[in-house]
């Protein structure tokens, strides 16, 4: 009986093998970090959010508190707003877990904040912020839905 | 005898692992276009409603914010809600949601939902009220493809004590 001895060294397999196993790595690597940067940018300034952080905006002015917001960002460059600017009532109804004033331009500075988790980290990496010049502030506002966190800014412009 | 048949053939082993892997391609690649298709079927869909809530926030928004609402009136028969808004100067303005027709108008520019297939249900109106602190809600409740898509807005002005819940 003729036997064909024309196969493939060991080694040319496992070459090849590690040539497709490298590469199709490095393909799901890209896709995959492609694909969780996508999904994380469609949680970033969606058109709901923006409108009810302009109610929020729109509550800080009626009831005058432009003033103690600035006053408080001169001392620090991070501002929580907690219930003594926002009734629980209105962070609970418009979903916002938690809401933050900046500096305007200074945004990216809390990057280097050790209290900002990495979701926000996140945000403040991919934001570019715009700021308008009679901005007092930049009002950041971190939703929480279906065990996902959504973001949202808009400046704080208003009579002081 | 002379000889006829031609033998290099494929044996049948190698034509079963070449099926089994050719299929194993075949079918990731099918589910891939098929939810790349299902995907691009929600961005699309997506695409329309966020199109559609742009125009309505835009043209509503402003002066839902900035002025009172004086009065908030359902109208059963054709189906509209109608708010009225107290302008400084003394003139009044009129947002109109109509579940009936499809359209949200204010001020006489109208916003057809049906134009592009957006589904446009009965609004809600809903005062939030704790301690001090008294905001108004309005839901206008909108789906494509069966999906629901709400636009909600707040009102953080004064609120006339007349004005109730609608949830009809």
């Amino acid at each position: 009986m003729k036997i064909n001895n024309k196969g493939f060294m060991m080694v040319e397999t496992i070459v090849a093998i590690s040539v497709i196993a490298v590469f199709s790595i490095s393909i799901y690597t890209f896709t995959s970090s492609t694909i969780k940067n996508y999904e994380s940018k469609e949680r970033y300034n969606v058109i709901d959010d923006l409108y009810k952080l302009n109610t929020v905006k729109n509550y800080i002015i009626n009831n005058n508190y432009l003033r103690d917001i600035t006053y408080s960002l001169n001392e620090e460059n991070l501002m929580v707003l907690d219930e003594t600017f926002i009734p629980a009532v209105i962070l609970n109804e418009l979903s916002i877990n938690k809401i933050f004033v900046t500096i305007p331009t200074k945004e990216k500075e809390l990057l280097n904040q050790t209290s900002i988790d990495e979701e926000f980290k996140d945000y403040l990496n991919w934001q570019d912020f715009e700021t308008n010049e009679d901005s007092v502030g930049t009002l950041i506002a971190e939703f929480k839905r279906n065990d996902k966190y959504y973001f949202a800014y808009i400046d704080l412009v208003g009579e002081l | 005898m002379k000889k006829i048949l031609n033998k290099k053939g494929y044996m049948l082993y190698e034509l079963l692992i070449s099926f089994a892997l050719a299929s194993i391609v075949i079918i990731n690649m099918f589910s891939i276009v098929v939810s790349l298709n299902k995907k691009m079927s929600q961005v699309y869909a997506n695409n329309e409603i966020y199109k559609f809530k742009s125009l309505v926030y835009k043209k509503i928004a402003p002066d839902f914010y900035k002025y009172n609402i004086k009065n908030i009136v359902w109208n059963s028969s054709n189906q509209n809600l109608e708010i009225t808004y107290d302008i400084n100067t003394g003139e009044t303005k009129k947002l109109v949601v109509s579940s009936g027709e499809k359209y949200i108008s204010y001020n006489g520019d109208k916003t057809v939902a049906n134009d592009l297939e957006i589904k446009l249900d009965k609004p809600k109106v809903k005062i939030i009220t704790d301690n001090d602190t008294k905001i108004l809600k309005l839901t206008i409740p909108l789906s494509y493809n069966n999906e629901q898509h709400n636009i909600e807005i707040y009102s953080v002005n004064d609120i006339n004590e007349e004005i109730t819940d609608i949830n009809v």
